[in-house]
């Protein structure tokens, strides 16, 4: 296994572990789970700045 | 796997050093600081770029300045590894796309092949963290760990805001505490806080108040009932007048201040014997300072020669005979001064009353002002300001009584004026109220602001954490598996080294605290389990442990990378024992049988153990075995790969059971190695061949006319030399192919070239400085490096 399968199998079990956690939305998951498939998973600020707008969405919609 | 190897200008090595592997294994043996891990530090140059243990040493030492070797520059390094697909892995030439060596080179392996001494030590006596870090350049966690850092990073930020955040909050409601004289910050809560405001606008019949959104209207309502009650900024203006004209009722006229200037000048002296006397006293004074700045020897009026101390002496005498006016003048600034003082004090109250008036406008306040102002102005008009002035025809002036009536009159008008006291204590408590409102007003607005941001910071912080933690326990999770995956393969090894101790059960667990990587040890020792084998453990047994857990880790990567294919192992078994050795080596060469193996070793028990095994192993099919004899700083190691091969073979000759045509195969196995030996040592004009693969037959010819044209060397060895060239056949008929026709050459007769080959050795291979026979220094002849071998027209043969 390479080292981005390695994080592709790690994200996919965390994403299941924490999906199934009823403070949990799959929303929050979507987010890493792009960050990982767009390539910046390993990018501080793409992953702040994408956790500020999904909650800021997030909040918008509730 | 590696079919040759050229190392120069790296560590150790200055000049070109070559190894032609062709696919075999190598071992290298070499006493401390011949040059062997040089050889290793080069491969490794040569296909990561790197040499891991310069580069990861400490600061001061740096590949860039310690690689090369001391009399090269870095630039000057050249390092190449040749694949048996023909590709190259160098630091000069980017590989070729498609090659072993481009897979290699793009396949992130990094030096996991090559171990070190140095490196199983600090695996085991590391730190489980430190430890990890070791372990983790066999394990895929370079972009998981680029993507805990990233989210670490994040949760950082986060929680940097949220506590910048929670600062501002706790600020906001210090500044309630503060005006509220609250104890416990804990207790500024919102109901506590409108409690007490509605408490205290009770005490002044104010309506309840529900909310702090209500606050600037009650605040109007509070002023509004300030209104009711009394002007309390009116009557602070008119307490402070009142305070100001009591100064002034109190104060003394400047004018007996003047009288006292004016008596005890007018009394104690005239005008004209003033002036005199002062101007005596100075001229006096200022010839003192004149004779001694201006060092003078000669008297101003005269220009006769003066002793100067002898006048100064007379002078101040004099000037002290009319000290009662120099008193005088003392005290005369001291009554001005006091004078001056007097009237600025007049000056600045008028000043401050006017200012108040600002707020009252009252003409009769003006008056008064006006009136001080003029009674200063004539005073400055007529007091001196100095003794010289003419005093005596000066009036003493007047202060005018009137400023003192008129003062009365305003005391007494504005005290009427004044609230009662009862009425500004209850205008000051609600005026602090009312402040008081306006701070729980300002504070909460960003309280309640702040709050909302936290509440969403606070989702943002949790939502981070909790993935990041997550994703570090599965992380977790995986390397364990990882652990657990070689944990048969370490026991395994670990068994075969160690057959019959009881000693092993060796696990690696990941720390459940560590939010980094860790690795922990644990392993058996007879009752004792699952402890940590450095509390238990010999030194040697800490080694092969570190062994075992490299060579499992290495076959997990070989598992996943077939291209890798070949194992460095440089000095690995110094501290471990006969016994144990041998069982490793064993393990070695039977799990890795299909790698190509470089193992390097300071100790020649060890070194000629390996030879003996690696006759179970494929024997010289399989196996290259090099000695550095010396090492030379400004050449390198001294390769010599004939001495193992000689005995090899004269193993083989003395074995009786030994088949002719191995016997045979082996004889010219060797005499290709001798003779390409001797074509680089005697400079032999021999057509270059694809890959130095030269035949018997492509060197011999040559180099057995060149041999006979040497007289002396001929005479001494032509029995040797004739014997070979007309038996060399025997290599191809016997040694090589089957052929029925030579299979009815006898075992002695293969057996005496076998004979004659080793003794050709002898003659061309001096073996006391280990170095094969070359042109002579003045080109008549042949000899050896230390001259024991000497064929030259002008000597007799030397062989001792």
């Amino acid at each position: 296994m390479d080292d981005k399968s390695f994080v592709a199998e790690i994200l996919k079990k965390t994403i299941e572990k924490l999906n199934s956690q009823q403070d949990w939305s799959d929303e929050y998951s979507g987010i890493f789970k792009d960050l990982f498939e767009q390539g910046k998973y390993d990018n501080q600020e793409e992953i702040y700045r994408s956790i500020r707008q999904v909650i800021k969405n997030h909040d918008k919609k509730y | 796997m590696i079919r040759s190897i050229n190392i120069e200008n790296l560590r150790g090595i200055r000049f070109n050093t070559n190894i032609d592997l062709d696919n075999k294994s190598l071992i290298i043996f070499g006493e401390n600081g011949k040059g062997k891990s040089s050889i290793v530090d080069g491969i490794e140059y040569a296909i990561t770029g790197d040499i891991k243990h310069i580069s990861s040493s400490c600061r001061e030492v740096s590949l860039k300045k310690h690689a090369p070797h001391i009399y090269a520059d870095f630039q000057d390094i050249k390092v190449q590894v040749e694949f048996n697909d023909g590709s190259i892995l160098s630091n000069h030439k980017e590989p070729e796309k498609d090659t072993l060596a481009y897979r290699l080179r793009n396949s992130d392996l990094g030096n996991i092949n090559i171990l070190r001494r140095s490196q199983i030590l600090n695996a085991i006596f590391a730190q489980p963290k430190e430890r990890y870090d070791l372990l983790k350049q066999f394990l895929p966690l370079v972009e998981i760990t680029k993507f805990e850092n990233a989210l670490k990073g994040v949760v950082d930020k986060f929680q940097q805001e949220l506590s910048s955040l929670q600062t501002e909050i706790e600020n906001h409601k210090k500044n309630i505490q503060v005006a509220f004289d609250i104890k416990d910050l804990d207790s500024v809560t919102s109901d506590n806080i409108i409690s007490i405001l509605i408490n205290r606008g009770k005490q002044f019949n104010l309506e309840v108040l529900k909310d702090f959104k209500e606050i600037p209207e009650y605040i109007k309502k509070v002023d509004n009932y300030i209104e009711c009650i009394g002007n309390i900024n009116q009557d602070v203006v008119i307490r402070n007048l009142l305070n100001l004209l009591d100064e002034v009722i109190d104060k003394k006229s400047p004018e007996q201040f003047a009288k006292i200037i004016f008596d005890n000048i007018n009394t104690k002296l005239d005008l004209v014997q003033k002036k005199k006397v002062v101007f005596y006293e100075e001229f006096l004074t200022t010839g003192i300072q004149w004779l001694q700045e201006e060092n003078k020897s000669l008297c101003p009026f005269c220009e006769s020669p003066i002793d100067v101390p002898s006048v100064i002496e007379r002078v101040k005498k004099r000037i002290n005979e009319n000290s009662e006016y120099s008193k005088l003048k003392k005290e005369f600034q001291r009554d001005y001064d006091i004078l001056q003082s007097e009237l600025k004090w007049w000056e600045d109250n008028v000043n401050k009353i006017r200012s108040i008036n600002e707020e009252l406008n009252d003409e009769n306040i003006e008056h008064l002002c006006k009136t001080v102002e003029d009674n200063i102005e004539g005073f400055k008009k007529l007091i001196p300001k100095s003794i010289q002035e003419n005093i005596i025809k000066k009036n003493l002036p007047n202060w005018n009584e009137s400023i003192y009536k008129i003062a009365n009159h305003l005391k007494n008008e504005y005290n009427n004026r004044v609230l009662p006291k009862d009425t500004v204590l209850l205008l000051n408590e609600i005026i602090k109220f009312k402040n008081d409102l306006k701070v729980v007003y300002d504070n909460f607005i960003h309280i309640n602001k702040k709050t909302k941001e936290n509440i969403i910071l606070n989702k943002k912080y949790i939502i981070t954490k909790q993935f990041y933690e997550e994703l570090v326990r599965q992380r977790k999770n995986f390397v364990q598996a990882i652990y657990n995956e070689i944990k048969d393969d370490i026991n395994r090894y670990y068994s075969d080294m160690h057959p019959e101790e009881n000693i092993g059960n060796i696990d690696l667990k990941i720390k459940d605290s560590s939010s980094k990587g860790s690795a922990i040890i644990e392993a058996s020792f007879y009752e004792k389990n699952g402890e940590d084998p450095r509390a238990y453990y010999s030194e040697s047994h800490l080694d092969t442990l570190g062994l075992a857990i490299f060579l499992a880790l290495y076959k997990r990567e070989c598992s996943k990378n077939r291209d890798l294919k070949f194992l460095i192992l440089d000095d690995v078994l110094t501290s471990v024992d006969a016994a144990h050795r041998i069982n490793i080596i064993k393990l070695i060469f039977s799990e890795f049988k299909e790698h190509q193996l470089i193992i390097t070793t300071h100790d020649i028990v060890l070194y000629k153990e390996i030879l003996e095994l690696e006759k179970q192993y494929g024997g010289n099919n399989k196996f290259r075995n090099i000695e550095i004899c010396e090492w030379i700083k400004d050449r390198g190691p001294i390769l010599d790969d004939t001495k193992s091969e000689v005995q090899k073979l004269r193993e083989h000759f003395t074995n009786p059971k030994i088949d002719k045509n191995i016997l045979a195969s082996a004889t010219g196995t060797f005499l290709e190695l001798i003779l390409c030996k001797l074509r680089y040592s005697l400079e032999l004009a021999i057509p270059a061949k694809y890959q130095d693969k030269y035949t018997i037959g492509d060197i011999w010819d040559n180099l057995y006319s060149k041999l006979k044209k040497n007289k002396e060397f001929y005479h001494l060895n032509s029995k040797v030399l004739d014997f070979i060239n007309i038996s060399k056949f025997i290599r191809n008929t016997s040694g090589c192919h089957y052929n029925e026709w030579a299979q009815g050459m006898s075992k002695d007769e293969i057996k005496q070239f076998t004979n004659n080959v080793i003794k050709f050795y002898e003659i061309v291979y001096c073996s006391n400085c280990n170095s094969f026979i070359k042109k002579s220094n003045d080109n008549e002849g042949y000899q050896c490096n230390c001259l024991r071998l000497l064929y030259n027209k002008k000597y007799k043969v030397l062989i001792s």
